[in-house]
């Protein structure tokens, strides 16, 4: 196989305090150009923190981060390196990953401004080159880019961060439960678009999650982290179809599966009778 | 067609949308009243030389006349007519404190987004210079920094200056550190902005409004410094009118109560005025505020 984009190496993440809390304890990995890696995990196993670091907005307490061949330097008070600007990000909350202050239109055009400046000329090449083409492309209107963010849903919103993330024309992209705050049905469709999106410009991509279910539809391989390790790594469908990490059977075996029997949970308080319009009533 | 209407647009006439536009905390009795009175004081401030009876330097009176016909508000002790002094007054008691107010707001922010952006030293430095400003009381800073200075109007602002950027400071600080952390700054620095680009883009836009609600309600506190340091002759000089200087003429003559009231009456609007226009603001920006 080729040579990764971006790999971590050792990385070991200590938060401060008595004693000092362990997020991310010696994980390493390889995200491949046109590949979309899964790290799935439950709430505070360490995979937002590991993605921060991957992407250089946490230095480290240990291990290194490579990108293309080089070790990735934490961004400092100056900002990110113009050449380090190929590793973007998407992240959890839909509410403040856009300046509420600022149009639309004129947020993704940052994005196609870093993949200028980075690339040189026009950027990236079979990419669109205007924030109202990049909306289109993630399917929404060319007109929003008038609109402001506190206009449009929290769909919407990823939507939009994935088009100027894209728009950078970056190397790898690094999803950090994007679609945790959505609802169910735009889950699935935004997390499609990413992933097609990414690997349509040649990027390779780590989506973060702890949703197994809508991660091994798009990923690849898959990570699955616990307390700061990686407990189980390998094929997506392999995992799916067969963990051997006793985590990676619990995580699986928390999933709902919907069997088309219509039936609700077990447990039921005494003497209530479902559906529940009487009571409201 | 649906037979269930869930809403009808109105039409509305262009002053009616207008008046719309008006936050709803205006639109109140007092908040109304009160944009009247700063508008009446704004608007004195900028015609008043014209609109005076009498020359307010002329000394042409007789002294100490009590107010009446063709001398509504009286003379002063030099024979000079005290409602023509105090519209040409407004000039520097007015306009000076709104520039106090801008340029105070102005330096604070400035040092409050840098301290908060940079952090570390940085923030340091700046918020223990800060911190060292705001340990003294405001009036006494003043006044010492107007005396060592000299006594005259530019000195007197620039000493109300130095003790009165320190507070947005402080809050554009810690707004900008909550900001800091949010993701839009993040992805805005994964995208290679610089940190003035940064602070431009997307620190100064969202600090904004809270800033000009705190620097209205900051007009009428600046008034009265500047004011209070006239009255201690350390800001207008004689013959300058200037309603601080004016009311310390007064004190002398405590037997002519129309020397000291009349003053004294514009300072309580002015003060007054834009203090509850910038309640009304702050209510209007704040979403958490109970609207009564």
């Amino acid at each position: 196989m080729s040579e990764p984009v971006l790999s971590a190496r050792d990385i070991i993440v200590d938060y401060p305090g008595y004693p000092p809390l362990r997020a991310v304890a010696g994980v390493s990995l390889d995200i491949h150009a046109g590949e979309v890696v899964g790290l799935v995990g439950e709430s505070g196993c360490g995979k937002s923190t590991l993605a921060r670091v991957l992407c250089g907005l946490l230095k480290p307490t240990a291990g290194e981060v490579v990108y293309l061949g080089r070790t990735l330097k934490p961004i400092g008070v100056a900002g990110q390196k113009v050449a380090n600007t190929g590793i973007q990000m998407v992240f959890q909350d839909p509410g403040s990953s856009l300046n509420p202050r600022r149009r639309v239109g004129p947020q993704i055009q940052d994005g196609l401004d870093a993949a200028k400046r980075r690339l040189g000329g026009e950027g990236a090449a079979g990419a669109p080159t205007s924030p109202g083409d990049w909306l289109e492309r993630i399917g929404m209107n060319a007109d929003d880019v008038n609109r402001f963010p506190g206009s449009l849903s929290g769909g919407q919103r990823q939507r939009i961060a994935t088009a100027r993330a894209l728009a950078a024309a970056p190397d790898v992209l690094i999803g950090d439960e994007p679609i945790s705050a959505l609802d169910a049905s735009t889950q699935a469709r935004l997390a499609y678009v990413m992933s097609s999106l990414t690997l349509a410009q040649g990027a390779g991509m780590l989506f973060v999650s702890h949703d197994l279910a809508i991660v091994r539809l798009i990923a690849d391989r898959l990570l699955v982290m616990y307390q700061g390790h990686i407990v189980e790594r390998g094929p997506a469908e392999e995992i799916w179809a067969d963990p051997r990490h006793p985590y990676t059977q619990a995580l699986l075996g928390a999933i709902p599966l919907a069997d088309g029997a219509g039936r609700l949970p077990a447990v039921t308080p005494p003497g209530t009778h479902y559906p529940l319009t009487e009571a409201i009533r | 067609m649906d037979p269930m209407i869930v809403a009808t647009e109105v039409k509305r006439s262009w002053t009616r949308r207008l008046w719309l536009k008006i936050p709803r905390e205006l639109r109140t009795v007092v908040g109304g009243f009160a944009c009247l009175v700063a508008i009446f004081w704004i608007l004195v401030c900028i015609f008043g030389g014209a609109l005076v009876p009498h020359d307010p330097l002329a000394q042409d009176l007789p002294r100490f006349l009590a107010p009446g016909r063709g001398n509504w508000f009286g003379t002063d002790e030099l024979g000079r007519d005290e409602f023509s002094r105090i519209f040409v007054g407004a000039r520097v008691s007015i306009a000076l404190p709104l520039l106090l107010v801008g340029m105070s707001m102005t330096v604070g922010t400035i040092v409050g987004i840098i301290a908060g952006f940079f952090g570390r030293w940085v923030d340091e430095v700046l918020m223990r210079i800060t911190d060292l400003v705001l340990s003294f009381p405001t009036v006494i800073l003043a006044m010492a920094t107007a005396a060592a200075l000299g006594a005259s109007l530019f000195n007197a602002v620039a000493a109300a200056l130095i003790v009165s950027w320190p507070p947005y400071a402080r809050v554009v600080r810690s707004m900008v550190l909550s900001l800091r952390g949010s993701n839009f700054v993040s992805s805005g620095r994964l995208l290679g902005f610089s940190p003035l680009k940064s602070m431009r883009l997307d620190i100064l836009p969202n600090v904004r409004g809270p800033i000009l609600v705190m620097a209205s309600l900051d007009i009428g506190t600046a008034t009265l410094l500047l004011a209070g340091l006239s009255f201690l002759g350390l800001g207008a000089k004689p013959p300058l009118p200037e309603w601080g200087s004016m009311i310390s003429a007064a004190v002398v003559n405590f037997d002519k109560w129309w020397l000291g009231v009349f003053p004294g009456l514009a300072i309580l609007t002015v003060v007054m005025a834009f203090n509850f226009i910038g309640d009304a603001l702050r209510d209007a920006f704040d979403p958490e505020a109970v609207r009564v």
